[in-house]
């Protein structure tokens, strides 16, 4: 979900209450398509302590990167399922997966390839 | 009785595009930093403290301390790493300096870039008209995995952070992977930018690594020796970096020697009117710019993610504000929190186009011995980067270039005339540009 300007047309993810160009504050919210295209990342090998505990590290390790969303917005995101294919340019789409650390459940927003 | 009313018709007062200019001109008359590296028994105040000293020490005719009139003290997350929040009250205490105003300053890496900017608009009001400025930062005193997690602070906690788990080398990674598809740079570039900066390091007697990256192989071989474990015997210090046993990855491209290091340190700097300054010191060094500017986290900007646009803005204002364009300036402190920041700075700054800030930098255009050095001091990759003393800890380092007092550091082939000092916050977030001249 996202926030859009009904003046100047700008789309927001996060959702935000105050456009950055027109200044509007009557934001409406809006339903995303989930597409879009990789435009950096990386692979990561020294996890933040909340990665770790999902079981993530040096023999384990996750991709991010900046996801251009076919409405506009670009936002930092997991990417899934891409492994030795990842390459900046290409096409992928928003889905929602289960991670467990420990007890715990997370459900994280990940793109895989389109 | 009339009632007052709000959110009426809003008018715009248009203002013809304002250049920015100081009140009145001012100078740097002391500057120091305090040895950069791991110190156990040591807290942010002792740090400040000899920093303080030092600075002093460098007024060529003498302050007395009683005329300093306030305090700015940049520092980024003491409340994290000390426990301990409300810095710039025990600062001025500490330095024997209370009841003195006393402002702690916080702009992430760029908080003492931002005291500076403080102190210099402090006096250039006309309200004082010498001002002391610190940065400073106790980290090492932490676990290396709490170290992360506080750095990580500065970025976007929610996106970059929850969303993307991306930290804070992944997204200055993530900027190189996007770099190296579009100007087809690759490690071998970013590799020479960190032998460079060991190399001045080398050269800089408060640096936390005093060695080149051939001397940190050397003695890695020698220990391996020692121990009786097999030694790799690497031909130059460039395979060494390309190991991934010795350099292992730890957001791709970044590896282990792509960082800078977690550092404990302090910088001090003092400022007064320049109507003022011949009673300190016959070389005067006045402030010629300062720029600053915010920007949202990379990640959320629709770019191609091969820039700052924070730097870009705060270097615009800073050329205008200074009368001179990128050419003019002969030396640099740039801001190389990972060696691909360098490269993007290098750029951002104008001094090379875009996309050939890396080539430059394979080919020794920014070394000691070029036109125009970047990071003599060894950078924060080697000079150390305690994350609130860096911003004072570059603009100390251009001063003593431009007055001659740099040591075995000191620039002899060009004439200095002027400096630039790049610090940036954060992933981006915030930029504070200065250009200093020598009168």
């Amino acid at each position: 979900m996202a926030s859009r300007c009904p003046d100047s047309g700008k789309i927001y993810v996060p959702p935000r209450p105050i456009c950055q160009d027109s200044q509007s504050r009557n934001m409406e919210w809006v339903e995303l398509s989930g597409k879009g295209t990789l435009t950096a990342f990386t692979s990561i090998a020294v996890p933040p302590v909340a990665m770790a505990r999902r079981g993530y590290g040096r023999d384990k390790p996750y991709v991010s990167g900046f996801v251009a969303l076919k409405e506009g917005p670009t936002i930092p995101a997991r990417i899934d399922g891409a492994a030795k294919s990842v390459r900046v340019g290409m096409a992928l789409e928003a889905a929602f997966v289960e991670e467990s650390a420990g007890e715990e459940k997370h459900l994280t927003l990940v793109f895989r390839p389109a | 009785m009339d009632r007052v009313r709000f959110g009426g018709d809003r008018k715009r007062i248009t203002m013809a595009k304002k250049k920015r200019k100081l009140g009145r001109g001012v100078a740097v008359i002391g500057g120091a930093m305090s040895r950069f590296g791991v110190f156990p028994d040591r807290g942010s105040r002792d740090l400040m403290a000899e920093a303080y000293t030092d600075a002093l020490d460098t007024v060529e005719k003498g302050l007395d301390p009683k005329d300093i009139e306030a305090l700015y003290i940049g520092n980024f997350c003491s409340e994290l790493f000390e426990g301990q929040s409300h810095l710039g009250h025990l600062v001025a205490d500490w330095l024997g300096l209370a009841p003195r105003p006393a402002t702690r300053v916080e702009g992430a890496c760029a908080s003492s870039g931002l005291a500076f900017r403080e102190g210099l608009l402090a006096i250039a009001s006309g309200m004082y008209d010498v001002v002391l400025v610190g940065g400073v930062e106790k980290m090492t005193n932490v676990s290396t995995e709490e170290v992360q997690e506080f750095l990580a602070v500065a970025s976007d906690v929610s996106m970059e952070g929850d969303q993307a788990a991306l930290t804070f080398p992944g997204i200055f990674a993530s900027l190189a992977s996007a770099y190296f598809e579009k100007y087809g740079a690759s490690r071998e570039h970013l590799l020479r930018v960190a032998v460079k900066n060991h190399e001045n390091g080398a050269l800089n007697p408060k640096a936390h690594f005093r060695a080149t990256l051939r001397e940190i192989m050397e003695k890695r071989k020698a220990k391996a020796r020692e121990r009786g474990k097999p030694v790799t015997d690497w031909a130059d210090e460039y395979e060494f970096l390309r190991d991934e046993r010795a350099n292992p990855a730890v957001a791709s491209p970044l590896h282990l020697y792509d960082c800078s290091p977690v550092t404990d340190g302090a910088a001090c700097m003092i400022l007064a009117a320049e109507e003022i300054a011949s009673n300190f010191t016959d070389n005067v060094v006045r402030v010629r710019a300062s720029s600053q500017a915010s920007a949202a986290p990379p990640a959320t900007l629709n770019s191609d993610h091969t820039a700052l646009p924070a730097v870009q803005s705060a270097a615009r204002g800073a050329f205008e504000m200074a009368g001179v364009v990128p050419g003019d300036i002969v030396l640099a402190e740039v801001h190389d929190c990972f060696t691909m920041a360098e490269i993007i700075a290098i750029e951002d700054l104008g001094f090379f186009e875009p996309g050939k800030g890396a080539a430059a930098s394979l080919e020794g255009q920014t070394s000691r011995q070029s036109r125009r050095p970047i990071n003599v001091s060894g950078g924060l990759k080697a000079k150390g980067h305690p994350v609130g003393a860096t911003g004072l800890a570059q603009l100390q380092e251009v001063w003593h270039q431009l007055r001659g007092s740099a040591g075995e550091r000191q620039l002899r082939h060009q004439d200095l005339r002027l400096g630039l000092t790049h610090n940036v916050g954060g992933t981006g977030g915030t930029c504070i540009i200065h250009i200093l001249e020598r009168a």
